[in-house]
């Protein structure tokens, strides 16, 4: 499994160094990268499985070690990332397998896991008669924080998300933004050391969207706390988490940090305002391998010098350059490849 | 610290500091972990009865919220004060005996019949509203995700609204209690007199608080709309009297007559009749004439069953 | 792509109105078109056209997408001003109906309804000649043939858009107007629902859609329309739209084999009027987007740099909407 990312800064590592004991466990299954003989890892699923009455299978036999960072969730044909959330919580019970997060079963030290353990649901689950400040604070308390603790966590974590006058107002009369900022409030209220989000951007505009990430984000990096954020969204993913989990109709597809997702191609991407096709045929004399897509021209790399030819190309042509970049995959990839269906 | 002049820092807690120097500080305003004691279970379990609580009386929740249960509540007190009141009255001019027992409209016994109704209406107006608003907007996965168990929450909240039928259903009786003793022409003496009435009050005040409050919560764990579980309820109390009833006029004999334990309402009654020794209000309660273990058995078998139906619902809702 | 992009030639009957100039089916004319609830204005004074093609249809919420969708679909009247389509007014006009299909985003379905039923339900609105077939085809567009016999209670949030979807294109409609199609869809779906949409409109359907996935629509729309208060912010091709921004600077950033050397010559050159250096990346910034991307490949090799990457930092879709927005 992959060692924690040496740039995050101690506060998170010293947190989850606290939240582990000593032992060491090598023991990884479906890695792809050295085992490393650290402490127990933030999260350890062995043959998780999930089956829902009516036959719908949502998990099947999901093994994988997770370390603490933001960990991007995604799921394809089926019930999978959701499950996972709820499984993680102790909400609902596993078939078979087990679940452990920072090294407590969930199955039976559910209470213990949920003291640390932050969750921030997908659906609507605001009363509207209510204020932020009451239904956090509330909501503190329901977390084990004495009165005066909650009073106190309940406005600096308002103000962390960025909430101000309006946590006094009513709920029911929030615009969508505000609404997830409270969720994400109580789920940070009593500090948690795992956040799990379940599609924080649902239903949020594009500027609503871009704070959110900039709030998650800060979670994972400033505040310290890990975070597993589960989107449809591979685009949010690939902008925030450093992580990537795929699970498709219940199994395990792809585990593994997000750099080995958007990794070069080998192809250099041109585009110029005008005369693409001409380019492609200049470049095409050269002996180089071209492609004219549209508005692109995708030119296999070939060593240095074929900067240096497309250079040359354009200004010969007196053509005019928007773009010249090296094309990287993107986590699209991994699920445009034809799969059954569930 | 002391060079400074206006400002320092000698008196301010203790707060993370950004940088310090002779001349000031900046204190650091960012995300601070919480280090403090986490109180477990039991503090949640506690704070959400007394959330509860004040739920069923609508305190923080804006004025209109109070209008039910302070008016129903008010309306159990009333008569009380004003059998009281009477009573001082009457005392003054000399007809003490007379009037305590006689001419007063206020007995221990009959009480429970005038409060036995406000009791069901508080129930029906205000435990929907306990379980069923977090059901419709979804709260219980936010509950469930903290260390707050599931069996906790259903506790939690039967016993707020337990506990709030009892101060509608207590004070009352207090007042009667100190009422009569204030009353009395020697209070000591009266004290001493009232005294025995003080198991039988008590015990009726769980007995009914405690029945119609679990029932009313068993019917509100099923649904999210306030309008379905608040017919519910009241056809819960209702419909098993009517039909009581109209079985005692139709039928007799010993196990017809034991079909009265089936009837919350007669139920109640009937314990109200053993614990002070009075007549029973409800004919089907007085021709079965049931031994007084009967009812308190029938009740507290109740009580357990509509709790447990009540438990057993939140552990396996969806969240 | 085939002339989706307004053009500004008014077609003879609807003055000043931007109408597309392809044939004439599945074409939304919208003139001057208001709508105000009570004292709140929903939509104020908007007019476009639209065509064949994939357009986008953006805007901050409460903006006034889904009033002028259903304005569109002839759902709405409208409080001043009108929209037609091919050349008939879709309000109160049952043909209206029949030329297009709207999928709202929030309308829920009866649960109860299979999939089928519900498609079947839409044909028979429509008064189809040939229902079952015309139903068998939509449920095959959408990929829904397993489940098509199940409840619609126990589909997922991604199938019941599909399901809305079939419905609306069961009577074959040239306009489709969808309100946050992908709300809801795991990444393969959307995949899938993107390459649906595309196939569609490159067979001549005319499709308006609304998201807030600004990459997606990027990647998907031919054209946008920005709706921003209630009234038309821009529409157009977005990249044309941010070259229009001429009172932004555009930002370059560059990597080179010599970027020092780079930004001196580069200031040289007219277009060219700010240069930053800042953790190996050389920022270039330019009030003349065309004379700079003209400039840079000639610059670069009359010094004998060798260009490794440039790119706009603002030459997005999301840059340009948060332009357009946040004014």
């Amino acid at each position: 499994m992959v060692a924690p990312d040496m740039a995050r800064p101690t506060a998170l590592a010293g947190r989850v160094q606290r939240a582990r004991d000593g032992t060491t466990n090598g023991t990884v299954a479906g890695a792809t990268a050295p085992v490393t003989l650290a402490a127990m890892p933030l999260i350890a699923l062995d043959g998780l499985t999930k089956r829902y009455p009516g036959g719908v299978t949502a998990l099947d036999g999901l093994t994988l070690d997770i370390e603490p960072g933001i960990v991007g969730l995604v799921g394809a044909n089926g019930a999978g990332k959701s499950t996972l959330l709820k499984l993680l919580l102790g909400l609902i019970e596993p078939t078979t397998g087990t679940a452990r997060v920072m090294d407590l079963d969930v199955r039976h030290n559910g209470p213990a896991v949920r003291q640390s353990v932050g969750y921030m649901p997908e659906h609507d689950c605001l009363p509207p008669d209510a204020s932020a400040t009451d239904f956090v604070g509330h909501m503190a308390r329901m977390s084990g924080l004495p009165r005066s603790a909650a009073r106190e966590r309940t406005a600096e974590v308002l103000r962390h998300v960025g909430l101000y006058e309006e946590r006094y107002r009513a709920i029911g009369g929030y615009s969508t933004g505000m609404k997830q900022r409270v969720k994400l409030a109580q789920a940070l209220v009593h500090d948690p050391r795992l956040l799990l989000l379940d599609e924080p951007t649902n239903g949020l505009d594009p500027a609503g969207r871009d704070e959110m990430l900039e709030l998650v984000r800060r979670t994972g990096s400033e505040f310290g706390i890990a975070v597993i954020l589960a989107s449809h969204l591979l685009g949010e993913i690939e902008r925030v988490c450093d992580f990537l989990v795929a699970i498709d109709a219940g199994r395990l597809l792809r585990a593994a940090p997000l750099g080995t997702f958007t990794e070069h191609t080998g192809v250099l991407a041109v585009e110029v305002e005008t005369g693409s096709d001409a380019l492609a045929a200049a470049l095409g004399a050269r002996h180089l391998e071209v492609v004219a897509d549209g508005r692109w021209v995708l030119v296999a790399f070939g060593g240095e010098g074929t900067y240096d030819l497309i250079r040359d190309a354009i200004a010969d042509l007196g053509l005019s350059l928007i773009r010249l970049e090296l094309r990287r995959h993107s986590l699209e990839d991994l699920f445009r490849d034809e799969v059954p269906a569930a | 610290m002391t060079a400074s002049r206006g400002a320092t820092t000698d008196r301010l807690p203790d707060a993370q500091v950004r940088a310090s120097g002779p001349g000031g500080s900046i204190y650091d305003l960012g995300y601070q972990g919480y280090e403090g004691p986490r109180l477990g279970r039991e503090a949640a379990i506690r704070a959400l009865f007394w959330h509860t609580v004040r739920s069923c009386y609508g305190i923080g929740r804006g004025g209109r919220a109070k209008i039910a249960p302070f008016t129903l509540a008010a309306l159990a007190v009333l008569p009380a004060v004003v059998g009281v009141g009477i009573a001082a009255v009457a005392a003054q001019s000399g007809e003490v005996g007379d009037v305590l027992e006689g001419n007063s409209p206020i007995r221990y016994a009959t009480y429970h019949g005038l409060v036995s109704t406000l009791v069901m209406l508080f129930c029906a107006a205000q435990a929907p509203e306990l379980l069923g608003r977090d059901q419709r907007f979804g709260v219980l996965p936010v509950y469930f995700s903290r260390a707050l168990a599931r069996l906790d929450y259903a506790v939690a909240k039967v016993l707020g609204l337990i506990v709030s039928l009892s101060a509608m259903v207590v004070i009352p009786y207090a007042v009667l209690f100190i009422g009569r003793v204030l009353v009395a022409p020697d209070p000591i003496e009266g004290l001493s007199e009232e005294l025995p009435s003080l198991p039988p009050l008590l015990a009726q005040s769980l007995l009914t608080s405690g029945l119609l409050g679990t029932i009313a919560m068993a019917i509100s764990a099923f649904t999210p709309r306030r309008a379905y579980a608040t017919v519910g309820i009241i056809a819960a109390f209702l419909i098993p009297s009517i039909v009581v009833a109209l079985v005692a006029a139709m039928l007799s004999g010993s196990i017809e007559d034991w079909i009265v334990v089936l009837s919350p309402i007669d139920v109640l009654d009937g314990s109200n009749a053993a614990l002070f020794d009075a007549r029973a209000d409800s004919e089907a309660v007085r021709a079965a004439n049931l031994d007084p273990l009967a009812y308190y058995g029938a009740a507290l078998a109740g009580i357990a069953v509509a709790a447990g139906v009540t438990i057993r619902r939140y552990l396996r809702i969806a969240a | 792509m085939t002339g989706q992009r307004p053009s500004t030639e008014p077609l003879p009957g609807w003055p000043g109105v931007p109408v597309p100039s392809v044939s004439p089916e599945g074409v939304l004319a919208v003139d001057h078109v208001a709508r105000w609830f009570g004292n709140v204005v929903a939509v104020n004074d908007i007019s476009f056209g639209l065509g064949p093609g994939l357009t986008g249809l953006l805007g901050p919420n409460g903006a006034g997408k889904s009033t002028l969708l259903h304005l569109l679909a002839g759902l709405l009247e409208p409080s001043a001003g009108s929209v037609w389509i091919d050349g008939q007014r879709a309000w109160g006009n049952p043909r209206t109906y029949r030329r297009l299909g709207l999928v709202p985003e929030r309308e829920a379905v009866h649960d109860y309804l299979t999939g089928r039923e519900f498609v079947l339900l839409n044909a028979r609105l429509q008064g189809l000649a040939d229902i079952d077939a015309a139903v068998a085809r939509a449920i095959a567009v959408v990929d829904l043939q397993g489940a098509a016999d199940r409840a619609i209670g126990t589909y997922s949030k991604g199938m019941r858009q599909r399901i809305k979807l079939a419905g609306a294109l069961v009577h074959d409609p040239p306009i489709l107007l969808l309100d946050e199609p992908f709300n809801g869809m795991d990444p393969r779906q959307r995949l899938h629902m993107m390459d649906l949409l595309r196939t569609m409109a490159a067979a001549g359907r005319t499709i308006l859609f609304s998201s807030h996935i600004l990459e997606e629509v990027e990647r998907l729309a031919d054209s946008v329309l920005v709706i921003y208060a209630g009234r038309l912010a821009a529409w157009g091709d977005f990249r044309s739209i941010r070259r229009l921004m001429t009172d932004r600077p555009h930002t370059f950033t560059v990597r080179s084999s010599d970027d020092r050397r780079l930004a001196a010559a580069l200031l040289a050159d007219p277009s060219v009027f700010g240069a930053e250096l800042t953790d190996g990346l050389l920022s270039v910034r330019t009030s003349d987007f065309g004379a700079f991307t003209h400039a840079v490949p000639r610059i670069a090799r009359s010094e004998s740099i060798s260009l490794f990457e440039l790119r706009p930092t603002d030459d997005s879709l999301e840059s340009v909407f948060s332009y357009l927005v946040r004014r």
